[in-house]
């Protein structure tokens, strides 16, 4: 009776953890969120830049308009010295035709800046003009000018009549101090005005940089206008400053005509604007790129996985061809066969068995382990498999076999070794003749009685022989099992092989339905932990 | 069986225990003491040390594996190989697990166990 042979090969290494790498990139389509914010930034700082540009070229035109008024200012102790030096002369000399000749020679004709000047005498009779040069002055035709002259002070401070209409327009400056008795004298003259927009401006005056329009007074009317260079009012940003003017005040009001500020610091809002940009585009470009080296890492990640995928199954492949998965039924013989591959399941191991049928009565079985693991194992493991098989067709005896398979193997060359047995049984003689080359020794369950059976091992295959190998003759009653395997069954540390033979002793079940069941159940109680090496494992039980 | 020499498409291992080596003489020839537990992912450093050792007229080498813990298959294929590398090799005081392992494979003579 033939049990179907039914050695479920167990192929299928575990599958390897797929290697992820996590990205700590929080935000998705960072490009152009990039990119927003980036601009956002150099509006910001453009704009303050701009206003930053703005406030100094401001406080610089200030500074201008300011120092342009000062100007303006500082003409009047000119005037009042002059105005005062008459005064003086006139005190003195009680005589106004002397003062005609003083005034003649120094304020009209060589300074011209006065186009009339006259000394009034104001009593409390009234005030009337006693002498003068340069024509009757505008004051005196509007007839305010006793109202104007009996009110300035003598206090030193000059007094400034408002515009004079006229052609052209006056502006009148006085000074009183003390005259004969109780009686005041005021030298009183007049300077032209341009026309408002005739001012000439000297190239180095401080008012040659601006757009100017000069106030008599702060109310900025029109009627008070002095001079201007743009049409009034201005409505441009501008300056305006007050500068005291005597008694009154003067009003200048500028913009800018020309470049205040250096080219560099107007250009600022520029470049922050062209570096703000250039540094967004290079963000936003370095932030796409980046998320992209993340999208390729992960593409490259899942191809990993499958990969790894596609070699598990090249190597599940690969363990199908060179593992019988149907071992050929031989009569009077219940045979199974198991392979666990070890940890490392990715790669192809160098464990295999055979069983090759020679006639009715005997067959030869031959379980071996190549050294190494993966394809170059695998091949030697191939080439293996086919050369003992073809010695054992011959009708080699398992010694014999061995040494011929050792000659097609030379560890110097090839760079692997293996451990093989090798086993004649005779089926109804119940006999088995055993050889062995480094391999374990193989355990024989015989009814109650089980033992490994020493075959001495000569040294493995592919390392020089010294001396043939000696075979062994076992005889094996109805029933019993012969169980042969690779060393991953019995490397255990902290436990001597010797030991672990005899656990493997143990652990054979007396009874099974099945070969494989045997197997199967032996295998659960000796692999307590994960396996680090391939283990195969073939069972030969005697029907009868 | 545990990767052995010239076996270039193996995994790479878990670490495990470490193996110690250290090189004890060098004249007439080098002596390796070997501590630990010597397996696949040790014999790394065991093929690294031998390696190392320049083979110039050196006659053999020397195992001394009295405080070796463990050694497979993968132990075995580095002592071949250093036994192609160096002419012969002698394992000198291997505890009983070791020396079991070295029975078992036939290689009780090819290396030559010193008491």
């Amino acid at each position: 009776m033939v049990d179907e042979p039914n050695p479920t090969v167990e192929t299928d290494p575990p599958a390897p953890a797929p290697v992820r790498r996590r990205f700590p990139w929080p935000i998705g389509g960072t490009g152009p969120a990039v990119a927003v914010i980036g601009l956002v930034v150099t509006g910001a700082l453009t704009w303050g830049a701009w206003r930053a540009n703005d406030r100094s070229t401001f406080s610089l035109l200030e500074g201008q308009t300011r120092q342009a008024a000062a100007t303006l200012s500082a003409v009047v102790p000119g005037i009042q010295t002059d105005l005062f030096d008459a005064l003086t002369v006139a005190r003195a000399t009680n005589s106004s035709t002397i003062f005609d000749q003083f005034a003649t020679s120094q304020s009209v004709a060589t300074k011209r800046q006065f186009v009339s000047v006259s000394l009034w005498r104001h009593s409390a009779t009234g005030t009337r003009m006693i002498g003068g040069i340069g024509g009757p002055p505008l004051l005196s035709r509007r007839g305010t000018a006793v109202r104007f002259l009996a009110g300035v002070p003598s206090t030193g401070t000059l007094s400034v009549t408002g515009i004079l209409a006229g052609s052209p327009r006056r502006l009148g400056y006085a000074e009183a101090g003390p005259g004969p008795g109780t009686s005041t004298y005021v030298v009183y003259a007049e300077s032209a005005l341009p026309p408002p927009s005739g001012l000439r401006v000297p190239s180095t005056s401080p008012f040659a940089t601006l757009n100017y329009a000069i106030y008599l007074g702060s109310s900025r009317q029109p009627s008070d206008l002095l001079a201007a260079s743009v049409p009034t009012p201005i409505r441009r940003v501008h300056a305006s400053v007050v500068v005291p003017f005597g008694d009154r005040t003067i009003t200048v009001v500028a913009t800018p005509r020309v470049r205040l500020a250096p080219v560099e610091s107007a250009a600022l809002p520029w470049i922050a604007l062209g570096v703000g940009l250039g540094l967004t585009v290079i963000a936003a470009a370095g932030v796409e790129y980046l998320a992209h080296r993340r999208r390729a890492a992960e593409e490259l990640s899942r191809r990993l996985d499958d990969l790894y995928a596609e070699q598990r199954t090249i190597a599940r492949t690969l363990q199908h061809a060179l593992l019988p998965e149907r071992l050929p039924p031989v009569p009077g013989m219940d045979i199974a066969a198991r392979y666990l591959p070890g940890a490392r399941g990715t790669d192809v191991g160098g464990d295999w068995y055979d069983v090759v049928p020679l006639d009715g009565d005997r067959f030869v079985f031959i379980i071996g382990d190549v050294s190494g693991r993966g394809v170059r194992a695998a091949a030697v493991m191939a080439a293996l498999r086919f050369a003992s098989r073809g010695f054992a067709l011959e009708g080699h005896d398992p010694g014999t076999i061995l040494g011929q398979l050792a000659r097609t193997l030379d560890i110097r060359t090839d760079e692997h070794f293996a451990t093989v047995l090798c086993g004649l049984v005779d089926v109804p003689g119940h006999r088995v003749v055993l050889a062995n080359a480094g391999h374990p020794p193989p355990v024989l369950r015989n009814g109650d009685h089980v033992a490994a059976i020493p075959v001495p091992p000569g040294p493995p295959i592919g390392v020089a022989a010294p001396d043939p190998v000696e075979p062994v003759v076992v005889s094996a009653g109805p029933g019993s099992v012969l169980v042969a395997y690779t060393d991953g069954l019995v490397e255990r540390r902290g436990i001597t092989l010797d030991d672990a033979v005899r656990r493997l002793e143990a652990a054979i079940p007396r009874d099974a339905a099945s070969t494989g069941d045997l197997l199967d159940s032996m295998l659960a109680e000796l692999m307590d932990d994960a396996l680090e090496d391939d283990v195969a494992v073939i069972g030969l039980r005697w029907l009868t | 069986m545990s990767p052995g020499p010239g076996d270039a498409d193996r995994d790479p291992g878990e670490p495990g225990p470490t193996l110690g080596v250290e090189y004890v003489e060098c004249r007439p020839v080098p002596v390796l003491r070997l501590t630990g537990e010597l397996d696949i992912a040790s014999a790394e450093t065991l093929q690294s040390a031998l390696d190392s050792i320049g083979s110039d007229g050196q006659a053999g080498i020397v195992f001394d594996l009295s405080a070796l813990d463990f050694m497979d298959s993968s132990g075995i294929a580095l002592l071949l190989g250093a036994r192609e590398r160096f002419g012969s090799v002698e394992v000198h005081r291997p505890p009983a697990i070791i020396r079991q392992v070295i029975e078992m494979t036939g290689l009780a003579g090819t290396l030559r166990i010193v008491e």
